[in-house]
């Protein structure tokens, strides 16, 4: 059960790789649990993007539940 | 108040999947583990949704029977052969001490809690076990939910074993998997947008929404598993 | 917390303690709610209060003689509140509300003697429970004296209406010619009740001895009686009532096989624990009715609005963190407990109990020393060792903390040119970080009276110790030790009053002292001509006499004015800062720095770097003591509060600065320091919201700049990096222009992306 997160502009590259992101499967981890999620990814090197709407809202979000605070 | 039942709703099954309960059957094979071997014995699902766990009673060594309120789970149930009934849980259509095991996950907080522990404790054998998981409230929260469902009657923790106890039972063991609840809340989360994300596209209401939001916030919901056993007066 | 550690708790808070009509009613009538209802002129709900206690309530409010009043707060302010009136006008204006519910009926029989107001009340309660009541009486009706009395005290119509209520919980009348031992020996019962405020035959009487005066229990087993020694008591019938009302609990225990007195609650009498501050509220004389008939509504409303509604809520009353959580000590030392729950596995990290300054304000108030800083200072302590306290709830103060104990920022050295310090100033790491050249400036003051004074630049680890962390601190409190003896174990000269708390509870062989107290006993110039500020003393300071008192005489020997500010000095209000609620919960931290400013018009004025700060984030114009002690470098007022990211630029410049007066080189500059920033004020705005430091961001371009590794757009060249630092990732987006890097975005988050690579 893969969700899928990518942002509006997806123009971006890895630089050392020179080749542009692509949706690619990543394990997000906080606290003992793990959530297999989509996210922009370099197809070589693997470096997957963070993007600050993810961050600052679903992550940010999660973060808090799984602290129980 | 619309009153739609969290767990038959669209957006829940699509995450929970078959299982319809937050630890699926993770939970439920924890519960069979803790009960120990079951040799035959006659075990009741009480509220047995779409059978997945009569599955696993059977795996387990039982002969097993569901009973659930909800036609459209019980058809899903009768299609793949298994033995289930239509019954309200406050009246079980059941002889007297005629079971070893009563499992009820997640259904027991919709109830007249009161009177299903009676009617439990009346169908088991004495010394028989009950398999008792649902939602607590870890935090402190007066009022009414808007949402039909099992986080409405959740109370805590110590009022659960007074009520289990206060019915005839003996609590053997006690557990808290609210990991278990947490990872479902965060999977929600990460499918829709946020906790209100998540209650709009349940209540399709942002008012209700925003109600759901802050009462789960204040009630602060926990997942426990209990096994009991029936001891008669 | 455990079972009995919440009951120590719950104890100590009395707000739920009776107020002292309640506690003066032998029903437990909730006289003062009932005053509330009438007050608002709602007569339904306050028969409905009315009813829940009394029995017969359309004869008892008629007739009740009001002891309540003898313990009204009111009495000494004005005259106590007419409850008898109000009762009687509410019961005259208003219908019986609702059915009176009968439990299920009870295989026991209850004989009831003689037709009294106490055998009435035993036959009410007996047959409210369900037991068959058979009541004996004298003719020609049942009511004993009740019937005698006049039409407009007690008119027969609702006496009788009162006894068909009876009749209808299945209670039965039986006329006698006369109530002796031979009806008992004709009638037998299970529990017999003899109501001695009705004619009983003396051949009865002679055999019957003395009740027990809690339970009003007899010798004889299942026998009970009341009512005794009433005619001529000013609260005959009320009294008579009550002994109804306590023969019936001890008859219905009996009838159960319970025991009488377990877990029985004796009357109170007036006594209760409820405290009420009464000290600004006005006398109201009492409102008298215009005549005999009684209270008319519009009076009676008047009348009743002078309750005080006496509530403790001392500590609710002035704590905003309190107030907004919409309970009370009591309540919450229950919350806490239930969220550390018996159970296998989790106890649960909590907002509520790490928003709490810790400030003590609390304890002070409470008639009872309730202290909320202690309780939430346990919980945390023992969601730390469970593993339970969320890591992000205190992460950027320990941060700063380590931050300021680090090499970059902490230092001891005695004095220039000394090998020795008779005394050691310790400026602490909050004013080090907002107001460097201040705390310089200050040294150089300390020098002039000692030039044997060395300078301590550290933490006092208050952060580890508020956010419960308790191993941690006593590490860093043994590591403070260690420097100060490699120092020589001289005076400390704190110039924060938090590290002197802590100094002084945790490392009293220091013999820490404040700065003020220091600099008290000199002269000092006459400060710059300001108006009257309101001085607001820090929270830390809140037991401290003596320092709170030198401040003043400071501020006095230079002529600085002050203006009234109430919650002071031992009653002080933190800032926001303490217990690390700005990091826990900066919403909470606003709302209780916005408070504490409304409380006065005058700029505000303080001694504590941290207040300062705090206060100022409200916009109002406040002053730090350095301000007025060396004007030639002081901030104004209205100054914002520094940056998170120049308090870390600050300390190491301090470090630095301190460290040339002894001709050596400042630390040396880590790599990453040198990486140009420009960052726009919204840009800064939103950094400074979301916790991220100029620091961090360096430290992640230089981390992209050495390894190569970031992101690049295709068409603007806008580049995106990030980094790992400690337990947090972040990413900064910018635009790279000859060195200098502009700043466009910047975010982060905890959660780990594993396995793969950033």
């Amino acid at each position: 059960m893969s969700l899928v997160f990518l942002p509006e502009d997806m123009n971006w590259s890895c630089e050392p790789c020179g080749v542009p992101l692509e949706p690619g499967k990543v394990e997000l981890a906080y606290l003992g649990q793990v959530f297999h999620v989509e996210l922009p990814v370099c197809p070589k090197c693997g470096a997957a993007f963070v993007y600050e709407e993810l961050a600052q809202g679903r992550i940010f979000e999660v973060e808090q539940l799984l602290e129980d605070k | 108040m619309k009153t739609s039942e969290l767990y038959a709703s669209a957006p829940v099954r699509a995450t929970l999947g078959r299982a319809l309960r937050p630890g699926g059957e993770k939970l439920t094979r924890r519960m069979l583990e803790l009960a120990g071997p079951l040799r035959g014995g006659l075990a009741l699902d009480a509220g047995c949704g779409c059978g997945t766990s009569l599955v696993l009673l059977e795996e387990h060594g039982a002969r097993a029977v569901g009973l659930d309120l909800n036609a459209v789970f019980l058809r899903e149930s009768r299609d793949r052969k298994l033995r289930v009934a239509r019954a309200d849980l406050a009246e079980l259509p059941l002889p007297d001490g005629c079971l070893d095991l009563v499992l009820c996950e997640c259904a027991w907080n919709l109830t007249d809690k009161e009177q299903v522990l009676a009617e439990f404790l009346r169908v088991l054998r004495p010394g028989g076990m009950l398999a008792l998981a649902d939602i607590y409230a870890r935090g402190y929260r007066a009022g009414e939910w808007p949402v039909r469902c099992c986080f409405a009657q959740a109370t805590d923790l110590q009022t659960v074993m007074e009520q289990v106890s206060g019915a005839g039972f003996e609590i053997v063991v006690v557990e808290d998997h609210t990991e278990l609840l947490k990872k479902t809340a965060a999977d929600f989360v990460f499918r829709h947008g946020s906790l209100f994300g998540f209650w709009q596209a349940v209540t399709g209401d942002p008012d209700l929404a925003t109600a759901a939001c802050e009462a789960s916030r204040a009630t602060r919901p926990g997942l426990f598993l209990m096994m009991a056993h029936a001891v008669k007066r | 917390m455990d079972q009995k550690e919440l009951r120590d708790w719950e104890a100590k808070c009395i707000q739920e303690e009776p107020p002292a009509c309640r506690a003066g009613c032998p029903l437990s009538v909730d006289a003062r709610a009932f005053a509330l209802a009438m007050a608002k002129g709602d007569m339904d709900a306050a028969r409905t209060i009315l009813e829940k206690s009394m029995p017969l309530a359309a004869i008892t409010a008629r007739l009740c003689e009001a002891p309540c009043e003898q313990f009204c707060i009111r009495k000494d302010l004005g005259g106590a509140i007419n409850l008898g009136l109000l009762e009687r006008l509410c019961i005259r204006e208003t219908q019986p509300k609702g059915k009176i519910l009968r439990l299920p009926a009870r295989p026991k029989k209850v004989a009831v003697l003689g037709s009294g107001p106490s055998s009435l009340a035993v036959a009410f309660d007996l047959a409210k429970k369900g037991y068959p009541v058979s009541v004996y009486h004298l003719e020609p009706a049942p009511g004993a004296w009740l019937r005698a009395l006049p039409d407009a005290v007690l008119p027969a119509e609702i006496l009788d209406e009162e006894l068909r209520r009876l009749t209808a919980l299945h209670v039965t009348f039986t006329a006698v010619p006369a109530l002796d031992a031979a009806l008992i020996a004709a009638h037998p019962a299970d529990a017999v009740y003899v109501g001695q405020d009705d004619t009983i035959a003396p051949d009865l009487l002679a055999g019957l001895g003395s009740p027990d005066t809690l339970t009003f229990a007899l010798d004889r087993p299942g026998w009970f009686t009341g009512g005794m020694g009433l005619t001529d008591h000013p609260y005959r019938f009320i009294t008579a009532m009550s002994h109804g009302r306590e023969a019936a609990v001890s008859m219905d225990r009996f009838l159960q096989g319970a025991s009488l007195t377990s877990s029985r609650v004796a009357l109170r009498h007036g006594s209760t624990a409820l405290f009420t501050q009464t000290r600004d509220i006005a006398p109201l004389a009492r409102v008298t009715p215009a005549d005999a008939a009684g209270y008319t509504r519009p009076v009676a409303l008047e009348e009743a609005g002078r309750c005080i509604d006496c509530q403790c809520l001392e500590c609710v009353r002035h704590c905003v963190y309190l107030k907004e959580n919409g309970g009370y000590p009591k309540s919450y030392a229950r919350r806490v407990f239930n969220n550390s729950a018996i159970v296998q596995g989790a106890r649960q990290a909590n907002k509520f109990i790490n928003s709490c300054s810790l400030c003590g304000q609390c304890e002070t108030l409470c008639p009872n020393d309730f202290s909320m800083a202690d309780m939430c200072l346990d919980a945390r302590q023992q969601m730390v060792r469970e593993k339970r306290m969320p890591p992000s709830a205190h992460w950027f103060a320990l941060e700063e903390m380590r931050a300021a104990g680090s090499d970059q920022a902490a230092l001891a050295r005695h004095a220039s040119g000394m090998v020795a310090s008779a005394a050691l100033f310790f400026p602490g790491c909050q004013l080090s970080g907002i107001r460097p050249a201040q705390t310089l400036r200050l040294y150089d003051r300390l020098l002039e009276l000692d030039p044997q004074t060395g300078i301590w630049l550290d933490c006092c680890a208050a952060p580890a110790h508020w956010s419960g962390r308790a191993e941690e601190f006593a590490e860093l409190a043994k590591k403070l030790e260690t420097t100060w003896t490699d120092m020589g174990g001289p005076k400390v000269v704190t110039a924060c009053s938090t590290c002197l708390k802590m100094f002084r509870e945790h490392l009293p062989q220091l013999g820490a002292v404040s700065v003020w107290t220091v600099l008290a006993e000199e002269p000092v110039p006459a400060a710059a001509a300001h108006p009257a500020l309101a001085l607001s003393d820090p929270c830390t300071s809140r037991h401290d006499e003596r320092t709170r008192k030198d401040v003043r005489t400071l501020l006095e020997n230079m002529g600085q004015a002050l203006a009234a500010l109430p919650m002071s000095g031992e009653l002080t209000e933190c800032c926001g800062f303490g217990g690390l609620m700005d990091n826990a919960n900066p919403a909470l931290a606003r709302k209780v720095a916005a408070a504490r400013v409304a409380q006065s018009d005058a700029d505000f004025l303080t001694y504590c770097a941290m207040c300062r700060d705090q206060l100022a984030k409200t916009g109002k114009p406040v002053l730090h003591i350095l301000d007025l002690l060396f004007p030639e470098i002081a901030h104004p007022a209205s100054e914002p509060p520094a940056s998170i990211s120049l308090r870390r630029v600050n300390r190491r410049m301090l470090k630095t600065a301190v460290l040339e007066r002894y001709g050596q080189d400042g630390m040396p500059r880590q790599p990453w320091e040198d990486v140009r920033l420009q960052i726009s004020e919204s840009v800064a705005a939103v950094l400074e919201e979301r916790r991220i430091l100029e620091d961090d961001l360096r430290q992640v371009i230089f981390s992209c700049k050495e390894n190569g590794r970031c992101f690049v757009h295709g068409d603007d060249g806008r580049r995106i990096a990030s980094a790992e630092l400690g337990e947090v990732t972040f990413w900064v987006e910018y635009r790279e222009e000859r060195d200098v890097f502009t700043v466009l975005k910047a975010w982060s988050h905890r959660m780990r992306i594993a396995g793969g690579r950033i």
